[in-house]
């Protein structure tokens, strides 16, 4: 066996192993429903019934009665934010959950005022354990806050420009934004209770804010009320609550497996299955296939 | 070569530079951490400041405020080593500001019932309110040793003064210091009002005296009732002066003529209670202060009548949604028959509100989306004037027609090919007609149709290409019904599923790759057999890996060395003969030679020995044998043969 051929069988070899490596290993991105670890959503998809959505485009099949969660970190692009105002404009329910991502992008095109702040708030009396974990304890009665006397929030943001009517839940007087990431509070930096969570109607349908995603993850439920919280947004929804991953943050594994999930499905198709029979076929039968200038050929 | 090593080679960079790609692509903070494993940092700068305000909210009287925003303490963040404390501190915070409330109205009620010469009550609520000033000097002293012990945990000596925790540290300090002014300013208070008390108490008071009554002595709901009486003292009836009389918490004041007679008329409000109470109090006032006592008239009952409403509902156990049920009752009154309101309700949903005198009856239609399971059917009949409301309830079960699916589905199909599916939805009374009928065959390939009026149905499906090869596929088949009160039903059949195509190319890799190793391993023996030299009949294979000494077999190896191996070959044969050991291609001469010297005789092994040394030499050795081990190799070969003839013989 020449190198060359070596080499070629190892590097076809090595990347079928990773291939089932990459398929058999569990997703640890954020925010997913496939995700089992402390980061993942899945436990929202078995206890609120989540129905995880690929693309925003299917919004336009299911709107009246229907909540949207959307966390927006990536940007959405045009037609995306259509298919977003279109679904609250037909009595659907978007909540919308971020704090460092694109949620100012899908308010301008909903043309509310409000906007998240994207700087970190913090908390270092009220929270749970250090003050980026800030604890929330001011509610407004509302559907969202009914049973919640504590939230506890992880790597959150601030709402700006929200109406008094508007808010649901706000900071503790101790909060404050860190603008410089110093994790201290400064002079110039302002402090005080902070809208975190709320909720505006908008022709026909609702927007409910809430400064920070993290609050879905699987080991953030189980702390304070947070769930309750979270009971209550999935009861908004009277026929179905839906999670747009297509807008999340995206690792290199989940490109990879979409990669291999698509190769599967080509795959799987008569013409994909005939192909993969034939190239296999060719590869096989190569040594014996007669050679020019020669006999049955012989690689040696 | 050198192209393949190139693109290998750049694939391998884009790899590399890959991941650092998008980590720039990530959000500039961190959207999170794990709350589990997350770092523990407090602040007692904070902590101190948050008590200090509560404080200083107490201080101005607003006890409750203060209490509202301990509350709140629960929800911070406190290190461990102060946890202790600080919850204690909190808990005696809490009482303490609740005692000091308390004493505020005390001292403020011990006033009025000493001016009001209540001097049984006021002497109660001073004994109880200096109680309750000895448990605020209590706490107050507990509360300074708790900030204290704090600031020992701070080591807040070692603070300058002017650092924000000493600073405050020492508002706190200071702030606990103006509470125990305020103690004392309670103290003082408490103090002047028991003197007062003992001034008063010295004072003779008038006695005073009130009756009290009712016309007529018992009355419908809704009637008014006038209760009377009279305030007179030992010098005979007082005259313009002000009698509450209390109904239900509620006082009405009212004037006394010059016969000391005083009377009101109240109305009974329609609450369906058997009676109510009335009683009248007198409390001087003006220039009585000091004169007369106050008194209280005896408690009056009032005895209160309604009519009472009774129901005896009754519906079917079983409903079903969508179909209509009959709801019947009796209704029955102590009073005359009326037309009544009554509300008909499922699990506390208004279904309807009917009128009816003295049965009900009312067909009701249950809820399309009502789940199955039980539920309350209640009436509610409501109150009207004299009548009383009554509410009953029924536990029904709601319950849906099962439907019976037949399907007729092949056992085992081909692929590709089409699945041809029929069947039959029926329920107990009938076929079931206009169902939709969903039916899917493993993950990709579904369709619906729906039920003709005879109940059946009939749908085709594809079974394209797949890579399986043979096996089981689900069909499932799911019956939708229109009618909400029939139940959905489901159906699953396994279908073997057979892919000849797949099998055809499968087998045909298989002989292929069959046949490529077959003339691999053929050319690969030819070979062999080609390079080794022939004429080794007692060695049943080639030793590419201990090359066994042949020195018949044309080795290249002459002369002396050629004399040697051959003694080596017939001793190790005689041996070989006689042990029933043979050598074999994988075995180097000194491994057999360890093998076979256990199982011949001392002798015998000692020579095989020598002779295997010598054939080791011959062989590997860059030394040349002499004439001398020639014949050394040929005496002990020798040797060997005959020691095992001798055995023989």
């Amino acid at each position: 066996m020449t190198l060359r051929r070596f080499l070629v069988s190892l590097a076809i070899v090595l990347v079928i192993i990773l291939a089932v490596v990459i398929w058999v290993i569990p997703s640890d991105e954020d925010f997913r429903v496939e995700n089992t670890f402390w980061n993942g959503a899945s436990r929202l998809s078995v206890s609120q019934a989540v129905t995880p959505l690929e693309t925003l485009a299917d919004l336009s099949e299911m709107t009246e009665g229907a909540t949207l969660m959307l966390i927006p970190y990536m940007q959405l692009t045009p037609s995306e934010l259509e298919d977003v105002t279109r679904f609250v404009s037909g009595g659907g329910t978007l909540v919308l959950a971020d704090d460092y991502g694109y949620g100012n992008q899908v308010l301008s095109s909903l043309g509310i005022e409000a906007r998240f702040s994207g700087q970190a708030l913090l908390d270092p009396l009220f929270n749970y354990k250090n003050e980026q974990l800030p604890r929330v304890f001011h509610f407004s009665p509302g559907a969202v806050t009914d049973g919640v006397n504590s939230l506890v929030l992880n790597h959150a943001t601030c709402l700006t420009d929200v109406g008094a009517g508007e808010i649901l839940a706000m900071s503790s007087s101790f909060s404050f934004i860190d603008i410089n990431n110093n994790r201290q509070w400064d002079e110039d930096e302002p402090a005080g209770a902070m809208p975190v969570i709320s909720g505006h109607s908008l022709a026909g349908g609702r927007v409910i804010l809430v400064s920070d995603p993290s609050i879905f993850i699987n080991s953030m439920d189980s702390l304070d009320d947070n769930y309750s919280a979270i009971e209550n947004i999935a009861g908004i929804s009277s026929s179905q609550l839906y999670l747009d991953q297509s807008h999340l943050p995206h690792s290199d594994l989940h490109y990879t497996k979409n990669l291999l999930a698509d190769v599967r499905s080509v795959l799987t198709t008569p013409v994909g299955t005939l192909a993969l029979v034939a190239v296999l076929l060719i590869l096989i039968l190569r040594p014996i296939w007669p050679r020019k200038g020669g006999g049955i050929g012989d690689q040696e | 070569m050198r192209k393949f090593t190139v693109v290998l080679s750049l694939l391998l960079a884009v790899a590399v530079l890959i991941p650092v790609l998008s980590l720039a692509a990530q959000p500039s903070h961190t959207p999170h951490e794990n709350p589990a494993t997350a770092g523990g940092s407090s602040s007692s700068l904070l902590l101190l400041i948050f008590h200090g305000d509560i404080y200083e909210v107490a201080l101005g009287g607003r006890y409750q405020d203060a209490q509202d925003l301990l509350d709140k303490i629960k929800h911070a963040n406190i290190s461990d080593e102060l946890k202790y404390i600080v919850d204690r501190f909190d808990a005696l915070s809490h009482e303490l500001f609740s005692d000091l409330d308390n004493l505020e109205n005390l001292l403020d009620e011990i006033s009025v019932l000493l001016e009001q010469y209540q001097m049984e009550e006021a002497q109660q609520q001073l004994e109880y309110a200096r109680t309750v000033l000895e448990n605020v000097d209590r706490m107050l002293d507990d509360g300074e040793m708790a900030v204290d012990a704090i600031g020992r945990r701070l080591y807040i000596g070692s603070y300058a003064p002017t650092s924000q925790l000493r600073q405050a540290y020492d508002r706190l300090k200071g702030i606990l210091e103006q509470m125990r002014l305020l103690y004392r300013d309670f103290d003082a208070r408490l103090g002047r009002l028991f003197l007062e008390y003992e001034d008063r108490v010295a004072v003779e008071l008038i006695p005073t005296y009130l009756t009290i009554e009712a016309t007529p002595e018992s009355v419908f709901v809704g009637d008014s009732i006038v209760i009377s009486g009279q305030l007179s003292s030992e010098d005979g009836p007082l005259a313009d002066r002000s009698v509450t009389v209390l109904f239900e918490e509620k006082p009405e004041v009212v004037s006394t003529d010059e016969g000391g007679s005083y009377s009101t008329t109240i109305d009974i409000p329609y609450r369906y209670v058997t009676s109510v109470v009335f009683v009248a109090r007198y409390t001087p006032a003006g220039d009585d202060i000091g004169v007369y006592g106050a008194c209280e008239s005896p408690r009056l009952t009032v005895d209160v009548s309604y009519y009472r409403t009774y129901l005896e509902l009754s519906a079917p156990e079983v409903a079903y949604p969508g179909l209509p049920i009959t709801v019947t009752g009796e209704i029955s009154t102590t009073g005359d028959s009326i037309e009544r309101n009554i509300s008909l309700l499922l699990d506390n949903i208004n279904l309807a509100t009917v009128q009816a005198r003295d049965r009900l009856e009312e067909e009701l239609v249950i809820p399309d989306e009502t789940v199955t399971g039980n539920h309350t059917l209640t009436a509610s009949i409501s109150a009207q004037q004299r009548y009383a409301g009554v509410s009953e309830s029924l536990t029904i079960q709601i319950s849906q027609f099962p439907l019976q699916v037949d399907v007729q589905a092949p056992s085992l199909i081909l692929l590709p090919g089409e699945v041809n599916i029929t069947g039959r939805v029926w329920h107990d009374s009938g076929p079931l007609g206009d169902a939709a009928v969903r039916v899917s065959f493993g993950e990709s390939s579904s369709t619906q149709v729906i039920t003709d009026a005879d109940g059946n149905f009939e749908a085709v499906l594809e079974a394209p290409l797949r890579l399986s090869l043979v096996g089981p596929k689900r069909l499932m088949v799911g019956v939708e019904p229109v009618e909400p009160y029939y139940s959905s039903a489901a159906v699953e059949k396994w279908i073997v599923v057979i892919n000849p195509v797949g099998i055809s190319l499968t087998l045909l890799a298989f002989v292929s790759a069959g046949f490529v190793v077959y003339r691999r391993v053929t050319k690969w023996s030819t070979r062999i057999r080609a390079e080794t030299p022939a004429g080794r009949p007692d060695l049943p294979w080639p030793t590419p890996l201990a090359p066994s000494p042949e020195p018949e077999s044309g080795s290249g190896l002459t002369g002396i060395r050629s004399e040697i191996l051959t003694a080596y070959l017939e001793g190790r044969r005689a041996i070989e003969k006689a042990t029933g050991i043979h050598i074999e291609p994988y075995i180097t001469l000194r491994e057999f030679l360890k093998v076979v010297v256990t199982n011949v005789t001392a002798a015998v092994g000692q020579r095989f020995t020598e002779l295997t040394r010598m054939a080791e030499v011959t062989l590997y050795s860059a030394r040349e044998p002499d004439e001398g081990m020639a014949a050394d190799a040929r005496q002990q070969a020798a040797d060997i043969k005959k020691e095992f003839n001798r055995d023989t013989a």
